[in-house]
Parts: structure tokens; C-alpha cells; sequence
């Protein structure tokens, strides 16, 4: 077991280098810098001076190494657009606000969207499974956009019980997690539905029919437990995507969270943050990857016994 | 049963299909001239009752600052913050500047220095305002580590320019601070529009070096000096402004408290004004600006901005090389259309580069210099006829259908598109050529046209109080974004600069701007203005363009 | 009378799109203590749904039990039983084995839990003794180290492990009945033969009865009591094993025995096999079933169904062969005991 983690983190280290590098390479590559972002009218000299205090007038190559060099010492670097705002604290004070809605909608979403897959698969064919499965293609199919954008309207102008926008107390926290769990229930709904009915297939829940086990028990213990196994691999890079955030609740609500900061830094040709929390996002993505594989590893023992016979 | 059933779902969802892509409300399509109040304080319409009790405001603040430094900030919308938690030395009220954090000021004979007497004012943890806080202001915004974007504002201080590309010392900067509350500058040359056009804040030295890159990042690390206190800043998010009980004229201030929300998402924002948590908002929605004209408690007011698009020529391009054809595509521009359209009614149709707004010391310019492109459409009348000219000298044949030129845009939405194929239909009609359309982001078109890799281009610029701002863009070495390089016009441009007689200067900007408008370094569309929709209980809202009073003078009477 | 089982006139149709596919035809029979029947056939004659039915394990699919079939465990109709009682009974009085070990074993549960799952289902024991009894039971199916394997997981163990482990757990709660639906089937040779040595002894020692449910006739004679031969869900001969390999006299039996390799007098002749496939069971086939297929086939054949010539106590055979005024058809070469009729 402490060798297969030790391998995984070493291909991680390799995966996550990878990454940082073409990412270098490319958010270099796209024209536009930082000043020029977001001042117009910049005299010649101004930007040279600018350009020069952080380093971009050298060549790509030292640019890189010098980059790789701070990463190693821990220094993620500075935002050019933020002045005085270094990468790690930037992470440290928006990623507990996405973490915050991204783990809770994932927790709730996924939590209803099992229950809801079991009812499903369960019911085949019946009004539940119906109801459901319409509800998950409409979950799916209507972008986020468009759900927050009502929901927005309806529950805080037509009848306002909700804050707009905003963030710091509970009340601000519903209607963001409330958009942002349709898409997991979704997926996880039609996901449970359709390993409950692989597995309700199986001849083993046969035997256990046979054994006179009572029907709670076969759900409980046959078909969820086995059901739920290849949806550990779905939650785990779900995982992934908490902190990385959704970028469209996060500015529709106005939260001050790592999604929206992403891509505005983005636009804002924000280098060091880009990739600052580029290798932030991969490494919390192979860590979550990582997790997955162990996981499985604890909980199939078809996997983790595969080597001893 | 389970048929019909079905069937009555595919009529439902057609129908769906069909209503959608009927509405759009993103182009506008306004009808009615609305009546606009211009500029003009409010007043309650009726009852003019006491102040409230609890004097609170929400509103909508554009993007999070940068940083709350003046010697580092990016964002132009990062100053108005600083109008409200310091105290500059002199504010624009009504259009021209008064006193403020100088109670006094007066230029030598030469016009080559410039005292301040400063006023009684405290920080907000006690400390007094003095000179020295102002001038270390200047000198972190000229020390090239900081690398100030708007240096260059600045440069008429001696040696302003040198010290902020290092090649001289900091302690050249022509800068004096005599005693604590006088503070002396010297320029290199006489500059009337020196206080309309760049502030002066002051900087806690102690604070900033003990906060060293953080200092502005977060509330405790602002100090301020201004109306309100910065007391909490949550980034991303919101601020919070208290009334500053030790500002110099705070008995004269009766808003007590305001949060300014950052609210990037526009439906969220109209969402936000309409349940009340905004108290104004800009609204350019077509369908929503009928509804709030709707209301009863809310009113309207059309603001100015002072902001100029204009379509830019690339002058050192083969094809917009040739003035002629410059002059043939602006003269095409059906500004009236253009300005109707696209800003939903609020936008005049530009004629010239200078907005009505501005002025030259106590003259209105535009009252006093006529319209350049108005002689120049009375002397070509068929547009049409002029690019054939220019094709002419160029070698380019006289059939203007074989003339493909491109047109970039800089934004990706919808929108943009079916507003930049508007100017594509209008100029392709006029003139019988083809215009391509490119559309990148707004960052990458930046990059392209200030490089060049352009041929037209939509840009807007903002003026200030004075036409000298805008007009000096394109007055430098390279000749502005259209790299149009006129040496008559530099030297005009900096000649009024210095010129201290506004009837004289004023003549001087009007030669100028008649110079580059006439020869079409760029072709000015319209300028643009903007409608804010506020609650009745809100007074104190003027609608000056120039003014940099910040939220002091608002207050609310009659808010449930 | 020590009939433990008597199926009545259980007919079972499985619901599709096409129609319905009658599945079971109106077959009859009884088991008695300590004896063990064997159903044979090719796949899709109706064998695994008869047997499946005994314990209405129909459930996940979309058979049905038509009504007028009864099924008697003991003197009660198991069809009209309540839920609980057809839980008290599954797994306890009567048991099921299956014929693929592998998925017919919860992956994620080690053997252990399965067996004290059957044992603690139907009575309140403490697990430890739950466990010190599938311990037993191990030992008693033959798994050497039962102690380890216990805790072992089913793909831990091989082919033949499994299935002794499942009869195992089938044997937890000491059953009457035992079902077991093409146990060897999925075993090579000598495995099947080891298995079938272990049921055999088991049986005896137990004292349970045994529905053995293959297409092989080549395991029944040294296994079974009695054989039940069936077709297109119908039993067209039914006897003593000793009656049905030495006198068979449906020629569907006669196929089947030539089929067993080994039979042919002759070594250098071909495998016999027989051609044609099975009649679709969405027809109503009133007729004989095997018609189609049989080289004995008369006129009448394709338009009545035969009733069953009762040949003896135990042996009869639904075949118009079998009537006084049909021709006498000799048994073919090769099949058959010394005594000839």
C-alpha cells in the first residue's frame, strides 16, 4: 500500500511539471500583458519600467526558469493586476469561499442524486423512475446560467426572500449552493440509476434472494454497496472541481470565490496568478485522482486483493 | 391518449423555440425620447421632509480595486475610492476645482511654481494631514519601483519624468515642503490644467513602509484621511465606508455608512436595484429602462461621460495611409444611427473630438469652437466620391468594390457582433467597399491596436475637464494609437498647453483638435452618456460629469 | 406419503415485447425425501425456469406464474404463500445453488459473510457462532484451511472453491431441498467429478433431497434417483434412471443419449448430433414440440400433442410412438440396456 502511494506521488510530481510548463508556455503566448490589460493609455516608458520590475522583459526561457525556481521555493509569485497580493494568500482567501459551495452542492447533490438513482432504479419504469429521470435530463441539459439567472429573479425580486448577491452570512450562501447542486443530482441520479439496475441484474442478488435475505437488507448491503463503487470514481474528480469553483455562480452571486478569480486573471492577463493557480488546480486534481485510487483500493477488494492469490 | 399527450409536448416546445429567438433585448430599439433631467441636482418632488434618522447607502461599486495605493493603483474606477477615504488637494465641484484638502493655492508670476496652503485635517488615527504626506505621495508615484501606470500625468512637476525612468534620483523631483502646511511644486512649464486634470493625495510614509508591498491590499493597511473610513473590505465582494468623525468638514457630511457591493454579473445587478439592496444603478437594457421608467419611486438622470468612441485609422497602413480615404470613411459614419441604436438613445452624435462638457478655465469649449466635421461634410458631400480620389493617389484603381478593408472589435458577446455589422452595413452601403469584421477580447484588441496590427478600430477615450487630456494621445512621438505623426499639431497641442490666457488656449485646442479631426486620424461616432435610475428617497445626486465629490454629498430622506 | 415437493400444473410465461413466451408448459411432478431428481434438456427447454419457479425466484425478470399452477412444500402451496413465510423458507428449507460461482458470489463480501448472512437471516445467533458454524460448513464442502478462507473474498478463490463454497452456504440452515441449477456446468472434468462426489456424499449424509437441473445426461446416471427429461417446456419422459438409460423410449431421450460421447459401439463413427433448434415458445404448439426434429415423425405428430403413455410406475413418455396403433420403432444402436422391449 505505501509503495503504490509513493509511486502515485511521484507520477504526480511528474504530471503536475508537465502541466506547469505548457501552461507557461502558452498563457505567454497569448497577446495582450498585464498593464496593457488594463491600462489604455500607457506612455512607452511607464510600461517598459513595469514590464522590466517583473521580469517580462527577459527572454521566455529565463522568465521560465526563474519561475520554476521560485515555484520550487514555495514562492508562487505575486498578482500583477492585485499589487501587493501574493498568489498563497489570494488561495488561501478565496478557496474556503468556493470550497464552502463547491463541497456543499457537491455534498447535497450528491447525496440526493444517489438516493434519487436508487428510487429510480428501483421504481424502473414507474412514475418515480420517470419523474426522475426527467428532472435529471433538465438538470443536465439547462446551463447553469440560466438556472441561476431565474432563480435569482424569482427568489430575491418577484419574492424576495433572498439576498441579490453578497456573501458573509448564511442567508448567502442558498441560492448559489441551490444552483450549483442541480448539476450534480443530475448526474448522479442517472449515474446511480443506471449501476442499481447493472447490479440488480446480477445473479449474486439472486442468491441472496435465494437465502431468504429480506429486501431491505439485499438494497442496503447487495445492490447499494456495489452500486456505489463506480461513483467513488465520479465523486473523486468532482473534488477536483470544488475549489476551481463555478465561475458563472460565482459572479452571478457576487461571491468572492477562486472560479471567478481564475478566469478574470485570465482575461486580465494575470500571469502569476494564472499560474500560480494553474498548479494549485492540477495538484489538487491529481491529489483528488490520487485519493480515488486509493479509495477503490480500500473499498473493492477485488482491487486490493487482485495481487495475492 | 399517451399520442395526443406527446404531440400537445412537441407543439409546446415549438412554440418555446419560436418565442425565443423572437425577443432580444440587447439591441435596443428605443422609441420614445425620454425626458432627461441634464445634469441638475435633484430635488424631491413633493414632500421635503428631515433627513433620515439612519443615513445608510448601497451601491454599486464597478470592479475590485487594484490596490488602495496612489502609487500603484491600475484601475481608473480605483480613484474614486481614494476621492472618498483621502483628501486631495483640490476637488472638482460643479466643474471647476475648489479647495479641499488645501485650503488655498496661487501660482507665481511665472507660472513655473505652484504653493499650496493646506487646511487643518486629520487621519483617522489622529495624525494630522501634513505637506510632507502629500509630497511622499509624489515621490513613491515617481519611484520607478513602483512603476506608476499614470506617470505620466505628472510630468509637468521638474524632473518628474526623469526620476520615474530612474534616471535621476529621487531627490531631484522639483518638490518642496517647506513647513507642515505648505507644500510648493515646480513645473517645467506654465500648465493651466494642472489641478483639473491630475490630483494630489496624500501618503502615510510610516504605514507604507511598515507595510512594505501589502500596504493597500487590505483596510487596516489604508489609512485614510478622506469623508469616510475604510472599515472593512471584503475582497471580491463588498467595502464597507464609515463617516470619518475627524475629517475637517465632517459636521457638513450626513451620510453615516455605505457599502459598495462588487457585482460583476449585470442581470444581478439590475436584480439587486430592483428588490432595493442597490440605491442607483446605470442601466443601458432597453427592457429595463422601460421598467423603471415605470416606477413611481424611482427617477431618471442622463449623465455625460465625457467619453468619445471613435473609430481609430491606422496611419501606417497601405490603405489608411492616404487621408483622403480616411476622410471617406469617417464622413460615411451615419452618426445619428449609430449613437441612436447602439446607446439606446442617450449617446450625441459626435462631430468632433471634444465633448460639450469640457471646458478652458471658466469657457465652454464647444460653445466657442465649431464642429470640425461638420465644415468637412458641407465640403465633401458624397463620400463615396472622396475614397475614389484617395484609391486614385494610392494607385489603387477607382472601383471601390475591389477595396476590402477590416474593421476590429473588442469585445466577443452577441452584442458586439450585431454592432460592429451595423457599421459594416453602413459603410459597405456608402461606399460600395467590403469591410471585415474581427472581434478578439478586449485585452488582445488593446494589444493589437496600440502595435498597429490594425486597420480600423473601435476604441473611447475619456476626456477630462480640459481638452488638453484628450487631445495629448495623439500628441506624442508615435502619434496616439492612430500613429498619426503631425509635428504642427505636437507643437500646437503643447504650446496651449503652457498657454496660462484661456481665450488664447481655447483658440490654440480648437486649431488643434480642427487639425486632427479634419485630416482623420480618427473619426469620432458619439459621445456617450450614461442613464442612472435612483430611488426617490435619494438626494444629493448631481449629475456632473467632472465632479469628484465622492458619496459626501448624498443623503436620504424618506427611505421605509 | 413422503412426497416432500409435488409441482401441479406449473406454467410459467415470460412477458416481451413480441408476445407472450410460454416458458413452462403444464408440467407435473414430486420429489420425495432423500431422493434425487434430475431435470434434463437443452438450454431453453424449460428446465432453469422450473426450477427457479419452486422458490418464485422470478422476481428480477418478467416471468409469471400462472394461476392454477401449485407448487407443495410439505403439504403448503409455496405460490400462496406471504412474503415472510417465502423468506422463512427460502435459504433455510429449501436451497439453491447456481451454476456460475463467480457471479453468483458478492464480490465485495468475503465467503464468511455470506454464510453467516444465510445463517443470521434465519436465526438469532451471535456471530461468532454464526462464524464458528461456516467454519464447519467449510470444512464439511471440503475447502482445506477453512479458518483463512473465511475472510477470504469469492475471486480468491478458484472455480471449484466457489462452488463448494456456495454449497456451503446453501447448506447453512440444514435444508430438505436442495436445488441445484447446472452446478458443474462452468467446471472443467475432474473438478465436476470431485463436486459431484462431495454433493453425493453430502446427501447421504444429510439426508436431503436434490433437484439436480443439466443438459448433461452423462453426470445423472451415477447421481440420480429419477430423471425428468423435458422439451419446450413440456416433460416428454420422466423414470428411473435405471428405466431411462436402459429403456427409453421417446426419441428425444434417444437423441439425447446418442449425443454423450463415448456411447457409439463404434469409435471411428461421427458424434452424433442433432439437428434443427428448438421450437419458439411464443406459439402456442399444439402439437408435439419435438416434431420438427424427430425422424420418427408421423402425421399425427404435427397435429395433436401426445398424452403420457404410462409405461410403469415410475416411467412414461408423452410420444405417439407409444400408441397401440403406431409402428414399433426400434431403440437406435448404441443406446439402451441389454433388456429391450
Amino acid at each position: 500500500m505505501l509503495k503504490f502511494t509513493l509511486k502515485r506521488l511521484g507520477y504526480m510530481l511528474v504530471v503536475l511539471f508537465i502541466v506547469v510548463t505548457i501552461t507557461f508556455f502558452l498563457v505567454h503566448s497569448i497577446p495582450g500583458d498585464p498593464i496593457t490589460a488594463m491600462v489604455q493609455d500607457l506612455p512607452e516608458e511607464t510600461r517598459t519600467v513595469y514590464l522590466a520590475r517583473y521580469g517580462f522583459d527577459q527572454p521566455l526561457g529565463v522568465q521560465y526558469v526563474r519561475f520554476i525556481k521560485a515555484c520550487l521555493c514555495g514562492n508562487l509569485g505575486e498578482s500583477l493586476r492585485y499589487p501587493g497580493r501574493k498568489v498563497i494568500d489570494i488561495v488561501r482567501n478565496y478557496a474556503p469561499v468556493s470550497g464552502v459551495i463547491g463541497g456543499l452542492s457537491l455534498a447535497i447533490g450528491f447525496t440526493i442524486g444517489i438516493l434519487c438513482g436508487i428510487l429510480a432504479a428501483l421504481n424502473r419504469n414507474k412514475w418515480p423512475d420517470k419523474l426522475i429521470m426527467v428532472i435529471a435530463i433538465l438538470g443536465t441539459t439547462i446551463p447553469t446560467f440560466v438556472t441561476a439567472a431565474v432563480l435569482q429573479y424569482l427568489l430575491t425580486v418577484t419574492w424576495p426572500i433572498f439576498p441579490t448577491t453578497g456573501w458573509g452570512q448564511a442567508k448567502h450562501i442558498v441560492l448559489p449552493v441551490l444552483c450549483m447542486c442541480v448539476g450534480p443530482v443530475a448526474t448522479y441520479a442517472r449515474y446511480m440509476r443506471s449501476s442499481v439496475l447493472d447490479t440488480v441484474n446480477q445473479d449474486y442478488i439472486l442468491t441472496a434472494e435465494a437465502k431468504g435475505v429480506s429486501q431491505f437488507r439485499i438494497v442496503t448491503r447487495h445492490i447499494f454497496r456495489n452500486s456505489f463503487l463506480p461513483c467513488i470514481t465520479m465523486i473523486c474528480s468532482s473534488i477536483a472541481g470544488i475549489f476551481s469553483g463555478s465561475f458563472i455562480i460565482e459572479s452571478i452571486f457576487a461571491i468572492p470565490g477562486l472560479g471567478k478569480y481564475f478566469i478574470s486573471a485570465i482575461n486580465d492577463r494575470d500571469y502569476s496568478v494564472v499560474l500560480g493557480l494553474n498548479i494549485i488546480f492540477t495538484g489538487i486534481y491529481i491529489l483528488a485522482m490520487l485519493l480515488c485510487d486509493i479509495l477503490m483500493a480500500l473499498t473493492d477488494p477485488r482491487i486490493r486483493y487482485s495481487n495475492d492469490r | 391518449m399517451k399520442r395526443a399527450f406527446a404531440l400537445l409536448l412537441s407543439l409546446l416546445m415549438l412554440c418555446s423555440l419560436l418565442t425565443a429567438c423572437g425577443g432580444g433585448n440587447e439591441t435596443a430599439g428605443g422609441d420614445e425620447k425620454e425626458q432627461e433631467t441634464q445634469g441638475s441636482q435633484t430635488d424631491t418632488p413633493d414632500n421635503t421632509n428631515a433627513p433620515d434618522e439612519v443615513q445608510t447607502l448601497s451601491i454599486l461599486y464597478s470592479a475590485e480595486p487594484s490596490v488602495l495605493d496612489v502609487a500603484r493603483f491600475l484601475g481608473i474606477a480605483d480613484r474614486s475610492l481614494f476621492y472618498n477615504v483621502l483628501e486631495p488637494l483640490v476637488r472638482i465641484e460643479n466643474g471647476v476645482p475648489a479647495a479641499a484638502g488645501a485650503e488655498s493655492w496661487s501660482f507665481s508670476d511665472d507660472d513655473l511654481t505652484l504653493t499650496f496652503t493646506l487646511r487643518d485635517n486629520c487621519w483617522s488615527d489622529g495624525q494630522p494631514v501634513t505637506s510632507e504626506d502629500y509630497a511622499t505621495a509624489l515621490r513613491r508615484q515617481a519611484d520607478p519601483k513602483n512603476a506608476f501606470a499614470f506617470a505620466s500625468d505628472y510630468y509637468a512637476i521638474v524632473n518628474f519624468e526623469a526620476v520615474s525612468t530612474g534616471e535621476m534620483d529621487a531627490d531631484a523631483l522639483g518638490i518642496e515642503t517647506p513647513d507642515d502646511k505648505t507644500l510648493v511644486l515646480h513645473l517645467t512649464a506654465p500648465t493651466p490644467a494642472l489641478l483639473s486634470s491630475s490630483e494630489f493625495f496624500p501618503c502615510r510614509a510610516d504605514v507604507a513602509e511598515a507595510c512594505g508591498d501589502t500596504f493597500g491590499t487590505e483596510a487596516d493597511k489604508t489609512p485614510c484621511c478622506g469623508p469616510f473610513v475604510l472599515t472593512e473590505w471584503t475582497h471580491n465582494s463588498a467595502l464597507k465606508l464609515e463617516k470619518n468623525e475627524k475629517y475637517w468638514n465632517a459636521d457638513n457630511i450626513l451620510l453615516q455608512s455605505a457599502t459598495l457591493n462588487i457585482i460583476p454579473d449585470s442581470n444581478a445587478q439590475l436584480a439587486s436595484f430592483e428588490n432595493g439592496s442597490l440605491d442607483y444603478l446605470t442601466v443601458s437594457d432597453a427592457d429595463y429602462v422601460k421598467k423603471f421608467q415605470g416606477r413611481d419611486d424611482m427617477s431618471e438622470m442622463l449623465i455625460p461621460s465625457a467619453r468619445t468612441q471613435m473609430v481609430v485609422f491606422n496611419c501606417k497602413d497601405d490603405v489608411f495611409q492616404n487621408a483622403k480615404i480616411r476622410q471617406a470613411f469617417s464622413l460615411a459614419i451615419d452618426r445619428e444611427m449609430l449613437a441612436e441604436v447602439i446607446s439606446n438613445g442617450t449617446a450625441t452624435p459626435a462631430y468632433s473630438l471634444i465633448p460639450a462638457e469640457c471646458s478652458v478655465g471658466s469657457l465652454n469649449f464647444r460653445e466657442n469652437a465649431d464642429e470640425p466635421l461638420l465644415a468637412l461634410k458641407a465640403q465633401h458631400s458624397d463620400a463615396k466620391a472622396l475614397l475614389q480620389e484617395g484609391m486614385k493617389e494610392l494607385g489603387l484603381g477607382e472601383d471601390t468594390s475591389k477595396l476590402t478593408v477590416s474593421f476590429a472589435w473588442g469585445a466577443t458577446t452577441a452584442t458586439a457582433r450585431t454592432y460592429a455589422e451595423l457599421y459594416q452595413q453602413m459603410w459597405q452601403d456608402a461606399l460600395g467597399c467590403v469591410v471585415e469584421l474581427e472581434f478578439n477580447d478586449s485585452s488582445t484588441h488593446m494589444s493589437n491596436v496600440n502595435q498597429g496590427n490594425y486597420q480600423m478600430a473601435i476604441t473611447s477615450w475619456g476626456a477630462n475637464i480640459e481638452p488638453q487630456f484628450q487631445l495629448s494621445r495623439w500628441a506624442n512621438k508615435k502619434g496616439g494609437q492612430s500613429q498619426w505623426q503631425n509635428a504642427d499639431y505636437n507643437s500646437l497641442v503643447s504650446r496651449a498647453n503652457q498657454t496660462v490666457d484661456e481665450k488664447e488656449r481655447l483658440e490654440l485646442y480648437a486649431q488643434a483638435e480642427e487639425m486632427i479631426v479634419t485630416d482623420a486620424a480618427f473619426a469620432p461616432v458619439y459621445f456617450a452618456a450614461q442613464r442612472r435610475f435612483y430611488y426617490n428617497y435619494l438626494q444629493g445626486l448631481t449629475g456632473n460629469t467632472f465632479d469628484t465629490m465622492g458619496l459626501s454629498g448624498l443623503y436620504t430622506v424618506g427611505r421605509e | 406419503m413422503s412426497e416432500l415437493l409435488k409441482v401441479e400444473n406449473l406454467s410459467v410465461s415470460f412477458l416481451s415485447y413480441a408476445g407472450e413466451v410460454r416458458a413452462v408448459r403444464d408440467v407435473s411432478f414430486h420429489v420425495d425425501a432423500r431422493e434425487t431428481l434430475a431435470l434434463v434438456g437443452e438450454s431453453g427447454c424449460g428446465k432453469t425456469v422450473t426450477s427457479k419457479s419452486i422458490m418464485r425466484l422470478l422476481g428480477r425478470t418478467t416471468g409469471v406464474i400462472q394461476p392454477g399452477s401449485h407448487i407443495y412444500y410439505k403439504g403448503e402451496d409455496i405460490l400462496a404463500m406471504d412474503k415472510k413465510r417465502l423468506s422463512q423458507i427460502r435459504g433455510s428449507e429449501i436451497s439453491m445453488i447456481f451454476q456460475d460461482s463467480m457471479t453468483s458470489l458478492n464480490p465485495t463480501m468475503t465467503v464468511g459473510a455470506q454464510i453467516t448472512e444465510n445463517i443470521r437471516t434465519h436465526a438469532r445467533v451471535s456471530r461468532a457462532d454464526a462464524l464458528r458454524r461456516a467454519e464447519e460448513l467449510l470444512r464439511m464442502v471440503e475447502i482445506p484451511n477453512p479458518h483463512e478462507r473465511l475472510r477470504n473474498y469469492p475471486h480468491q478463490l478458484s472455480g471449484g472453491m466457489r462452488q463448494r463454497a456456495m454449497i456451503a452456504i446453501a447448506l447453512a440452515m440444514d435444508p430438505s431441498l436442495l436445488i441445484a441449477d447446472e452446478p458443474t456446468t462452468a467446471l472443467d472434468v475432474t473438478i465436476q467429478a470431485q463436486l459431484l462426489d462431495l454433493l453425493r456424499g453430502l446427501k447421504d449424509r444429510l439426508g436431503m433431497s436434490i433437484i439436480l437441473v443439466t443438459h448433461d445426461l452423462g453426470i445423472v446416471s451415477d447421481f440420480a434417483d429419477r430423471v425428468q427429461v423435458m422439451y419446450a417446456g413440456r416433460i416428454v419422459e420422466r423414470g428411473t434412471v435405471e428405466e431411462i438409460f436402459q429403456n427409453p423410449r421417446h426419441p428425444y431421450t434417444w437423441a439425447l443419449l446418442r449425443s454423450i460421447p463415448g456411447m457409439a459401439p463404434d469409435r471411428k463413427s461421427r458424434l452424433y448430433s442433432l439437428h434443427g433448434t428448438p421450437p419458439d415458445l411464443l406459439l402456442p404448439l399444439e402439437h408435439c414440440p419435438f416434431a420438427a426434429r424427430c425422424e420418427y415423425c408421423m402425421p399425427i405428430c404435427k397435429k395433436q400433442p401426445p398424452a403420457e403413455t404410462v409405461l410403469s410406475d415410475t416411467h412414461g413418455a408423452a410420444c405417439w410412438l407409444l400408441h397401440p396403433n403406431a409402428p414399433r420403432v426400434e431403440i437406435p444402436r448404441g443406446i439402451g440396456g441389454v433388456n429391450r422391449d
